[in-house]
């Protein structure tokens, strides 16, 4: 009689944990697990060292896409509305063309690291649309919110933070 | 006529045996990060060009769920001396903007040929088009694709696969 009770227990402890919801389980995924797979840009913010927000993208209705591959290799791109070439030439443009897109384009590609234990991203930007954004360790805070991603740079190049939020592609 | 059915047999277990061949056929074939090996502009006196330079570098992510995400960037491109991104020089605007392109979206694989819908590029002119890259060669290593280049002439495009 007892033993069927322990049986009894532990099979509504069992049944009890499947009917757990995803979650909760979910809440246990490492940073890595989440964070692999594409997102698409939902904002991307910055901020001067007095936290006031600055303008950072020209061109208005801002796009992107993010994506970390399982392998730890990383792609962004974030690019805002511009007019096309006159030319329909990539190589042929126009000064007032080249700073429009200078102004409204970021991309880089890398590779990425995961540090568990303070919730960061450590990028490895081997190559970036900006040259000076290439570095071989700097540092995002992730944070996840549903289907949203929060990366937050502190350590923006020229002063202050950057705060960019993805949302993750179905 | 045993004989026969023991050698029909074993041409079967043989005809198994054979990898798969990799010609491009199928989108999955694609999946994965692969790094440029080369990204070179064929002109019609036929000589070559490093689109982005001599040491030009770039990767491609084929994600299983059917978005692609391209970069191709000019290393030798400089700094910018402000190092703030919005404060570029004329001269470092041209050199960021013509060393370097970018494009995401979607893409397909059907009988060697890429399709990807663009829906954003760095070369304006690219966002929201639909383009086919035409697979030259295709092994599960290292693949091949031309275009007509965004720069005029040919485009042959080289990418490796990264473990």
């Amino acid at each position: 009689m007892h033993r069927r009770n322990i049986l009894s227990i532990s099979a509504i402890v069992a049944f009890s944990l499947a009917l757990l919801p995803g979650g909760a389980v979910g809440q246990q995924k490492s940073i890595k697990e989440q964070i692999v797979g594409v997102w698409t840009l939902v904002s991307f913010d910055s901020f001067d060292s007095s936290g006031a927000k600055i303008p950072n993208m020209e061109g208005g209705n801002l796009k992107g896409q993010y994506i970390f591959a399982d392998n730890g290799r990383m792609s962004l791109q974030v690019i805002s509305e511009y007019p096309k070439l006159a030319s329909n030439d990539r190589m042929k443009t126009t000064a007032a063309e080249e700073k429009a897109i200078a102004h409204g384009i970021l991309s880089y590609f890398g590779s990425y690291t995961i540090n568990e234990a303070d919730k960061t991203v450590s990028l490895n930007i081997e190559r970036s649309s900006f040259p000076n954004q290439v570095a071989p360790s700097v540092k995002r805070v992730a944070t996840f919110t549903g289907d949203e991603l929060k990366l937050d740079n502190p350590g923006r190049l020229a002063g202050g933070r950057t705060v960019m939020v993805w949302r993750r592609v179905k | 006529m045993k004989k026969t059915i023991t050698l029909a047999t074993m041409a079967l277990a043989v005809g198994v045996a054979l990898p798969a061949p990799t010609i491009a056929q199928t989108a999955k074939e694609l999946v994965g990060t692969w790094n440029n090996v080369s990204n070179v502009n064929i002109r019609q006196d036929g000589s070559r060009v490093d689109i982005f330079g001599p040491k030009g570098s770039g990767l491609a992510i084929f994600d299983a769920s059917g978005r692609f995400a391209i970069i191709n960037i000019n290393p030798e491109t400089p700094k910018f001396a402000s190092n703030n991104r919005a404060q570029g020089t004329a001269e470092e605007n041209k050199a960021a903007v013509l060393g370097g392109i970018a494009l995401y979206g979607t893409y397909t694989v059907a009988d060697k040929v890429i399709n990807f819908k663009i829906e954003g590029s760095t070369f304006p002119n690219w966002t929201g088009t639909e383009q086919k890259r035409n697979v030259s060669a295709f092994t599960s290593d290292q693949f091949t694709w031309t275009l007509a280049a965004s720069v005029g002439g040919a485009g042959e495009v080289t990418w490796k696969r990264l473990k």
